[in-house]
């Protein structure tokens, strides 16, 4: 069978997010300072690969030939393996604690642009080695967002 | 889950589309457009802001990994098989060449 990378191959994750906004608004309403305690859970899609190799058997045969000047000897070694592997997606749940900061700029009436960092404490590990985010014990985002007032009513 | 998403999501625009304004108090949707620590994923969030001072927020994120490499089987596997191999020893009986090793 061919040989697969690791143990563990990741697929994708989805996570619901649910914070506490603080929100801290300029003077002149444009710029917004947003501070967001919360928690998260989801699930983390993963494939769980269980490679097993059994040797079940030996076998060893010799031979050994004389000629004029010289003896020469073969060895044949026969070993049996049974080989398993299984390889299924596999789901497991995340929830931990998560804590946003952005930066927000109101553009126009209702867009606004932010740049918001992400930082979480995964309390529910899948493993310990090197997995990708948010499946992690911690982990940290940055990213840019594009937000649109609904309401006719501007909070910031 | 992804359906449990959508529910919510549809309850959201629903209570949105009801909810009589008051002054201070706003919606909002935030969709995450670019990433640097993580490539791929993508982000959309529901704000909720009773006063200019407090509210709350409901974001769905998606992180993709990416794909279980080419060629590997998924499943369950069980094989048998052998493996076997030949190993020859020359003793030459010439003094000068009278020592042996596993060719």
């Amino acid at each position: 069978m061919p040989e697969v990378p690791a143990s563990y191959v990741a697929l994708n994750s989805l996570v619901l997010k649910l914070g506490y906004v603080m929100p801290y608004t300029s003077k002149n309403g444009r710029w917004s300072l947003l501070l967001q305690p919360g928690f998260f859970a989801g699930r983390h899609r993963y494939y769980s690969i269980v490679d097993n190799i059994q040797l079940f058997g030996a076998v060893e045969n010799g031979w050994t030939w004389y000629v004029l000047t010289s003896e020469a000897r073969a060895l044949q070694r026969t070993r049996f393996y049974k080989q398993t592997r299984v390889m299924r997606i596999q789901d497991a749940a995340i929830y931990g604690l998560a804590y946003d900061v952005a930066v927000s700029r109101k553009v126009g009436k209702r867009l606004s642009v932010e740049l918001r960092g992400s930082v979480g404490y995964n309390l529910n590990t899948v493993f310990e080695a090197a997995v990708p985010a948010p499946a992690r014990r911690f982990f940290g985002q940055l990213s840019i967002n594009i937000g649109y007032t609904l309401s006719s009513e501007q909070a910031f | 889950m992804l359906r449990y998403f959508f529910l919510i999501l549809a309850a959201v625009f629903a209570c949105v589309r009801g909810a009589a304004q008051a002054p201070g108090r706003s919606h909002l949707l935030r969709a995450g457009v670019a990433s640097v620590l993580h490539p791929n994923s993508a982000s959309l969030a529901y704000e909720y802001h009773w006063n200019t001072k407090a509210g709350m927020a409901l974001e769905a994120i998606f992180y993709g990994h990416g794909r279980a490499p080419e060629g590997v089987f998924e499943g369950d596997w069980v094989t048998t098989y052998a493996e076997q191999r030949v190993d020859s020893f020359i003793v030459w009986s010439h003094k000068a060449l009278n020592d042996g090793q596993w060719r």
